[in-house]
């Protein structure tokens, strides 16, 4: 099979006129233009069958300068552009099947060296490599930021490159092909009318609005015309990659902007303060986890008051599926735990502390939970210890806690006494009390100032495809040419090989036809509607007429 | 209202009874195909086709293992002298009937169980891995059934079958016990949405798929004589309905997921999946459009996106993280 037919290869868009009648020996490298063209369209969607070829690198939109012009040239090619999609698609794929952890682990030296003993266990030799090669935070690994930075200047150097030409080709589309073309093109219909050439010229220009088409006569040629539709349908893949770059550029925005916390509240306990200097402070009044007798968790739902200065601005009971949503910032139910209110006095009596800490970890053996809370200015941390949900092996008889007092720079115990609650505990000038045990609720507090970028990429790419997919242009050129006392009309059209493009070509064929077939007129048949299975014709086999005169 | 777990216990079953009769008399019907197509009639249904169009209509019946497409007009009516073409045309065509139904009373009975989950649930039928397959099969099936409608393409069907079957044998073996929802799940608009979309996409992505693979075979099944372009064609025009669909899928996932974990995106694994096989997908487009890829490349790039959609379907079970309910 050949490529499809182009003509007038050499002829810059704006002077058909001047386009030679004979088509060039040699197809265009490249496949003919769909709406769903990529990120640089060929010839045909974009000029009709004067295209474009590879000769574009010439254009006079590069850049200037021959490096940067050969740099331009890497960055809109296809080529490179689909190994850096497939690329990114390798390594996104290590990182779903790679166990991955936060990019801050790699900051403590600890908790990396903690990681990477983990994960020793579990990868065994694998763990150096796919350490070194930065492949258990895959998404911040430089791997990753330079493939998606690629990808980016792939679609703005495609784009760059592709939109003036798209944009030439709408609005100055080629006009004037070589009689060649029509029995050269890929799709081919004629029809002969009883009308002389003018009036059927007239006749078919008249349907063709009809249809919505937009017809531009040929200026050296009064009966051949050049019809599209839906030409602007190529706009949509340009759209549809910005809108891709909106979306890259809105992660950034979230990852380098906005609040993203989770706070641990104490149920019916004191507000905190949240985001950054924003003047809000959340309370939690009240937390309820349902379970259905199976144990399957049913709703978890925490009463979250938010208040500015004091006063309440915002209250609502947060769901899972229901965050607040207050002055750009969203609290989301996260978690839930509970917490030990403590109260620590020091030699004077003054009290150190006196807030409720959560108990965010689980001791080695299961069997107890346990939070910690630095008393300012002494280099001492108090360790709080209650028993484990169902756990009976603690120690720690219900209702009490274990209070541990440590230092906080050697780690060394001073003391570690079960206490009930209430009851303080002498470490020498210090006063420890378990207050009581309280029900906490942990809410993530976001603003995120990308997301409404997000949302507007997401919607315009969704729109953008559905138009390139959905609207694909059709071309069509037709020359009017005297035959006896009426005229034969010859319909070509240069585009990919396609089933549908073929029918709504057929299509117009038929109602041509049906012009010219009156009451009195014996044209034929009309062209058969194929199917979409049918056999397209091959571009250089004989011209297939699509009706019989 | 019947009872989903009784339901369950005939409907599955006899949904993969009429697949898999489905699926053996397609094959039947694609293999006999050569020894009943009169390639070479020449008479139309006037005595006024000329031959080349007569071949052509006959090329793509042969091709397709179909009836007459909508619009082509009657298929070449067998001179007297080839009644045995003619006996062996209608055997088949009976048998596609049979086929065709078998794969339509099989769609009906998934729809009516999903339907009577959903009026038990009162929420889509996606909640967990057993109600995610079967609407799974489902999607599959609708999209087998539009391709056979619309492009009268039945070749496909041996390849989109066995994954039907398959995956209702899987579905079979979940545990098909209706659960209230987990609190993430609780937000019926979206669930019905995202999950909505990622079965039609699925379905769209198997057809593709099962064109891909006919493609690849094509040549080493010489009985079968599909045309490689039709079934490229179909191929590629699967994936363009695949594409924004499973973008929709993985926006609306974006938007649910900002609803109940905070953030749009996490990195969680079968997101990430998700995105995977988008890659693939939107590789597939540019390298077929950009780059002109056709045949065996483009339909090698269709298949490991399916199975990559595959991977991200049953990722669960194996990646953990934030999305563990199917």
């Amino acid at each position: 099979m050949t490529a499809p037919i182009r003509l007038d290869d050499a002829t810059p868009a704006s002077t058909p006129a001047n386009i030679p009648a004979v088509p060039p020996a040699v197809p265009p490298a490249g496949p003919a233009a769909s709406p769903a063209a990529g990120l640089v369209g060929p010839a045909n969607a974009e000029g009709g069958p004067g295209g474009h070829g590879a000769h574009d690198i010439e254009a006079a939109d590069a850049p200037p300068g021959e490096f940067f012009r050969r740099i331009y040239q890497v960055f809109y090619s296809k080529t490179v552009g689909l190994i850096t999609i497939l690329a990114l698609a390798v390594l996104i794929l290590i990182g779903a099947l790679v166990v991955q952890t936060d990019a801050s682990t790699y900051d403590d030296a600890t908790a990396k060296a903690e990681f990477l003993a983990e994960m020793r266990a579990k990868y065994g030799g694998w763990t150096t490599l796919l350490n070194a090669l930065g492949l258990f935070h895959v998404f911040s690994s430089i791997g990753f930021l330079v493939l998606v930075g690629l990808l980016a200047a792939s679609i703005v150097a495609c784009t760059t490159h592709r939109l003036p030409r798209l944009w030439e080709g709408f609005r100055h589309p080629k006009t004037h092909p070589s009689d060649q073309f029509f029995d050269r093109a890929r799709y081919q219909a004629q029809v002969t009318a009883t009308e002389p050439p003018s009036v059927a010229t007239a006749d078919v220009t008249n349907l063709l609005s009809r249809l919505h088409y937009r017809v531009v006569p040929d200026g050296a040629n009064q009966q051949s015309l050049y019809a599209d539709r839906f030409a602007w349908g190529g706009f949509g893949t340009v759209v549809a990659h910005l809108s891709f770059l909106v979306i890259l550029a809105a992660f950034v925005i979230s990852a380098s902007t906005g609040v993203d916390e989770v706070r641990s509240l104490p149920v019916g306990g004191a507000a905190v303060a949240v985001g950054h200097d924003s003047g809000l402070e959340i309370a939690a009044t009240n937390f309820e986890a349902t379970y259905s007798d199976a144990g399957q968790p049913l709703d978890y739902v925490s009463h979250l008051v938010v208040t500015r200065d004091g006063v309440t601005v915002a209250e609502q009971d947060v769901r899972v599926n229901e965050p607040l949503r207050y002055g750009g910032y969203k609290f989301h139910q996260n978690s839930y735990g509970l917490a030990a209110d403590i109260k620590v006095t020091g030699p004077d009596g003054a009290a150190l502390v006196d807030q409720s800490v959560p108990l965010q970890w689980t001791t080695t053996d299961g069997t107890a939970i346990v939070g910690t809370v630095e008393l300012p200015g002494t280099g001492l941390a108090v360790d709080v210890f209650l028993p484990a949900s169902g756990s009976t092996d603690s120690g720690i008889e219900p209702g009490n806690a274990v209070l541990r007092l440590v230092q906080t720079e050697t780690g060394e115990t001073l003391q570690m006494s079960q206490v009930q609650p209430g009851q303080p505990l002498a470490v020498g000038d210090y006063s420890l009390t378990f207050v009581r045990e309280r029900q906490i609720t942990g809410v993530l507090v976001r603003r995120d100032p990308g997301a409404l970028w997000m949302w507007l990429g997401s919607i315009l790419l969704v729109a953008a495809m559905c138009v390139t997919f959905a609207c694909r242009p059709r071309r069509y050129w037709l020359r009017i040419t005297p035959a006896g006392t009426g005229a034969t009309v010859r319909m070509a059209s240069s585009d990919k090989a396609d089933s549908a493009y073929q029918r709504h070509f057929n299509q117009l064929a038929a109602q041509i036809s049906q012009l010219f077939a009156g009451p009195d007129t014996d044209s034929g048949p009309a062209p058969k509607s194929t199917s979409a299975l049918e056999p397209e014709p091959e571009p250089d086999s004989e011209p297939q007429e699509a009706t019989h005169a | 209202m019947p009872d989903p777990l009784e339901l369950a216990e005939y409907v599955l079953p006899a949904a993969l009874i009429l697949i898999a009769i489905a699926l053996v008399a397609n094959i039947v019907i694609l293999s006999a195909r050569r020894a009943t197509a009169p390639g070479k009639v020449k008479v139309g249904p006037a005595g006024a086709v000329t031959t080349a169009e007569a071949a052509n209509s006959d090329a793509a019946l042969a091709a397709d293992g179909a009836e007459p497409a909508a619009g082509v007009e009657g298929p070449p009516r067998a001179p007297s002298g080839t009644k045995t073409a003619s006996r062996g045309r209608r055997a088949s065509g009976g048998l596609a009937a049979y086929a065709t139904g078998f794969v339509l009373i099989a769609f009906v009975l998934i729809t009516v169980y999903l339907g009577v989950r959903m009026a038990a649930t009162g929420h889509g039928p996606f909640a967990n891995q057993h109600e995610f397959a079967v609407s799974f099969v489902w999607g599959i099936l609708l999209a087998y059934l539009v391709v056979e409608w619309k492009l009268k393409l039945r070749a496909v069907s041996v390849a989109v079958l066995p994954v039907a079957a398959c995956l209702t044998l899987y579905a079979m073996r979940l545990d098909a016990g209706v659960d209230p929802l987990v609190p993430a799940l609780q937000n019926n608009l979206l669930l019905t949405l995202h999950v909505g979309f990622a079965i039609l996409a699925y379905g769209a992505a198997c057809v593709s798929f099962g064109a891909a693979v006919l493609y690849l075979v094509q040549p080493r099944w010489r009985r079968l004589k599909a045309r490689p372009e039709t079934l490229d064609e179909v191929g590629y025009k699967a994936a363009v309905v695949t594409f924004p669909l499973l973008t929709i899928m993985i926006v609306l996932g974006a938007l649910w997921a900002d609803t109940a974990w905070g953030s749009y995106w996490s990195w969680d694994p079968k997101e990430t999946a998700a995105l995977v096989t988008w890659l693939i997908y939107g590789a597939f487009l540019h390298a077929r459009v950009a780059r002109g890829w056709r045949g065996k490349r483009a339909a090698w790039l269709l298949v490991i996106g399916f199975a990559a959609i595959l991977f991200a379907y049953f990722g669960n079970h194996f990646f953990g993280g934030l999305h563990s309910y199917a």
